[in-house]
C-alpha cells in the first residue's frame, strides 16, 4: 500500500497511521495548492456501531519545507475533539442526519486548525469546525454528498479545509503484490507462474479519513511570492505529513486515560511507498519517528533498492539489464530525496537542494493539466507525480517502472532499460468520474455501510 | 426492545438536544482540571491552562544514569538526581 500499515508499530495504531499524502495545484483554483493527508487505512464502510473517527489524542500535521533544508517552515496542525449529544443511547445517530448540526447526529467531531511557522509561532485559523459523519446508509445519511459539502469550511485569506471520511483514492492490487511480488497481468512470467489475469483493485470499496487544506500559493512560498516561472527555485515546496502522540499515556481506570509530555511523531509520509518498499523492516518504525532532514541515513536503501534486485529474481530473464546494473541509483535519489534538477526533463525541475529528505516536491509554477495522464511525468504530464501527487496518479505503476529502471537514463545515458521496464504495472485504471470529485476535497464520496456491507 | 417508530425517533432527537447542554456544561466544569496533553473522550481541542493540581508523570528510563524526566501537560523537565533514584530503588 502507499503507506497503509507500512511499519510494524503503526500498523497497530490505525488512527495515527498516515496512509497517503497528496499535493497539487488545484485544477479549479490554480492560484492555490491543495494538500491532503489521509489516515486510518482500509476502513470497512459497515463499521457500526462505532464508526471511524480521528483520534482526540493524536496531533495531525501537514508540513511544508519552502527553503530546501528538510525542515518544516510552515505546519498546518489539526486537533480533534468528540461531542456527544446524548450519552444515554448506543446509537451513533438517532435518526436521519441531514445537516451537520442535526440533533440526530449523536457523536460528532469538531476540530481546530493552527498554522505554525518555522519559529514555532502559532496562528489559529479555525476553531470548532465540524467534520461530517461517516457514510452509514440511505436511512441515516440520505444525501451524503450534500452533507459532506457542508463540511468544507472557508477560512480567512482564501484558505479552505475539510476533515472527514472519504473514499480511498489510492488504488493497488494489494492481494497480488504482497504475494511474492506477483503482478497479475504478467504472472505467467513469475518465478511461480500462473496464467495472466486482470488486476484486482483492493481498495475500491474502502474508505479513509482525510484532512485536506487548500492554500493560496503565495502563503506557501518562502517570500510570499507567487512564482510563474518553473525554473524559479521559490516555486518548489517539499511536503510531508505526520501524526504524533503524547510521550506517556496513563490508563486512569474507569474508562479514562490521559497523555503526558511532549508530542512524539509516530507516523510520517512524503513520497508514496518510501517507507513501505524502500526502508527495510528493521528500520521502518525508526523512520516513522524521524524528521525528513535526517533522511541521509536512509540513502543506501534508495541507492540500492531491494525491489530492484528482487524483480530479476521473481521474473527470470525479464530484467537482464536491470540485473546487470550495479551503480547507485542516482535517478531514485533525485526523485525521492532531492528533487529533479533543471536540465534533466525539459521545462521541469523540482530540486530543493543538497539536503536529502523524503518530501513530496511540488513545482507550483507548473499549471494543472487539462488532460491529465495517470502516469504523471512518465506519461509526459508535468503536473503529475513526482511533481507533487494528484489523487488519481498511478503511483504504484510509476514507482514500479522507476525501480525497474525506466528512469535510469535520466542520469545515465549508457543504460538501456529492459523492454519490460516500461510495461510493468499491477494493471489498474480507476474510473475517474465515479471515484473522485472535480472540486475540493477531490477525493470521492465514501462508500456507505449499506452499499458495501462486506468490504 | 422498544419498537422503533417515526415518532420515537423524533422524540429521541429532542432528548438529544437537551443532553447536549448537560454534556457541554460538564465539559466546561471539567476543563479547569483537565490534563493539557491528550485526555481522550470529550475534550477541548485547545490546550487548557495547566494548574497546580495537574498530575505529573515521572519517567526514569535508566536508573543507573540518574536522569529523571518529569512530564506535566505537554511539557517535560529533565533533571539529574541519583540520590532520589537511589531512594526509590531502596523502597
Amino acid at each position: 500500500m502507499s503507506s497503509h500499515r507500512e511499519a510494524p508499530e503503526i500498523s497497530k495504531d490505525p488512527v495515527a497511521d498516515n496512509t497517503d499524502v497528496y499535493a497539487f495545484v488545484s485544477p479549479d483554483r490554480p492560484d492555490t495548492v491543495t494538500l491532503i493527508a489521509n489516515y486510518i487505512p482500509l476502513e470497512g464502510p459497515a463499521a457500526g456501531p462505532n464508526f471511524y473517527e480521528f483520534g482526540s489524542d493524536v496531533r495531525y500535521e501537514i508540513h511544508i519545507d519552502n527553503n530546501g533544508d528538510g525542515e518544516a517552515d510552515i505546519t498546518y496542525r489539526f486537533r480533534f475533539k468528540v461531542e456527544l449529544s446524548n450519552p444515554n443511547t448506543f446509537l451513533y445517530n438517532t435518526g436521519p442526519i441531514d445537516s451537520l448540526d442535526s440533533p440526530n447526529f449523536n457523536r460528532r467531531q469538531l476540530y481546530s486548525v493552527t498554522r505554525v511557522d518555522r519559529h514555532g509561532n502559532e496562528t489559529g485559523l479555525g476553531e470548532n469546525l465540524a467534520s461530517p459523519p461517516c457514510n452509514i446508509g440511505p436511512r441515516s445519511t440520505p444525501n451524503y454528498a450534500a452533507l459532506a459539502k457542508q463540511a468544507v469550511h472557508n477560512l480567512n485569506n482564501g484558505v479552505r479545509v475539510f476533515a472527514g471520511q472519504r473514499l480511498e483514492g489510492f488504488y493497488v492490487d494489494l492481494g497480488s503484490i504482497f504475494d511474492l511480488g506477483d503482478l497479475r497481468p504478467f504472472q505467467s512470467l513469475h518465478l511461480i507462474p500462473t496464467p495472466d489475469a486482470a488486476g484486482v483493485d483492493a481498495t475500491k470499496d474502502v474508505n479513509v479519513h482525510t484532512i485536506a487544506i487548500q492554500v493560496p500559493i503565495h502563503l506557501l512560498t518562502r517570500d510570499g511570492s507567487h512564482p510563474k516561472d518553473p525554473t524559479d527555485p521559490r516555486a518548489v515546496i517539499g511536503v510531508y505529513a505526520s501524526a504524533s502522540r503524547s510521550k506517556a499515556r496513563i490508563i486512569l481506570g474507569e474508562g479514562a486515560e490521559s497523555g503526558f509530555g511532549p508530542w512524539e511523531q509516530v507516523s510520517r509520509l512524503g513520497n508514496p511507498l518510501f517507507n513501505e518498499v524502500i526502508v527495510p523492516m528493521g528500520k521502518k518504525d525508526e523512520w516513522n519517528a524521524r524528521s525528513p532532514k535526517n533522511d541521509s541515513a536512509f540513502l543506501h536503501y534508495v541507492q540500492y533498492p531491494e525491489l530492484a534486485t528482487l524483480l530479476p529474481v521473481l521474473y527470470p530473464g525479464v530484467f537482464p539489464n536491470l540485473s546487470a546494473y550495479t551503480a547507485a541509483r542516482a535517478d531514485l535519489v533525485a526523485i525521492l530525496l532531492t528533487g529533479i534538477p533543471s536540465g534533466i526533463i525539459p521545462g521541469f525541475q523540482n530540486f530543493t537542494g543538497k539536503t536529502q529528505a523524503d518530501l513530496l516536491r511540488l513545482n507550483m509554477a507548473i499549471p494543472p493539466s487539462s488532460n491529465p495522464n495517470l502516469l504523471g511525468i512518465l506519461g509526459g504530464d508535468l503536473a503529475g507525480f513526482p511533481n507533487g501527487r494528484r489523487v488519481f496518479d498511478d503511483t504504484v505503476t510509476i514507482e514500479l517502472r522507476a525501480i525497474a529502471g525506466v528512469t535510469i537514463p535520466l542520469v545515465d545515458k549508457t543504460f538501456k532499460p529492459d523492454a519490460a521496464a516500461s510495461l510493468v504495472t499491477d494493471g489498474l485504471t480507476p474510473d475517474l468520474q465515479t471515484r473522485y470529485l472535480s472540486q475540493f476535497p477531490y477525493l470521492g464520496t465514501p462508500r456507505s455501510g449499506f452499499e458495501v456491507p462486506a468490504a | 426492545m422498544a419498537k422503533i417508530t417515526r415518532r420515537g425517533l423524533i422524540k429521541q432527537a429532542t432528548i438529544g438536544v437537551g443532553a447536549a447542554g448537560v454534556v457541554a456544561a460538564a465539559a466546561a466544569a471539567g476543563a479547569h482540571f483537565a490534563p493539557a496533553a491528550s485526555t481522550t473522550g470529550t475534550q477541548n481541542t485547545k490546550q487548557a491552562a495547566i494548574t497546580r493540581t495537574d498530575p505529573i508523570v515521572v519517567w526514569i528510563g535508566n536508573p543507573a544514569d540518574g536522569t529523571i524526566v518529569m512530564m506535566r501537560g505537554e511539557q517535560q523537565k529533565v533533571v539529574n538526581n541519583p540520590a532520589f533514584i537511589q531512594s526509590v530503588l531502596s523502597l
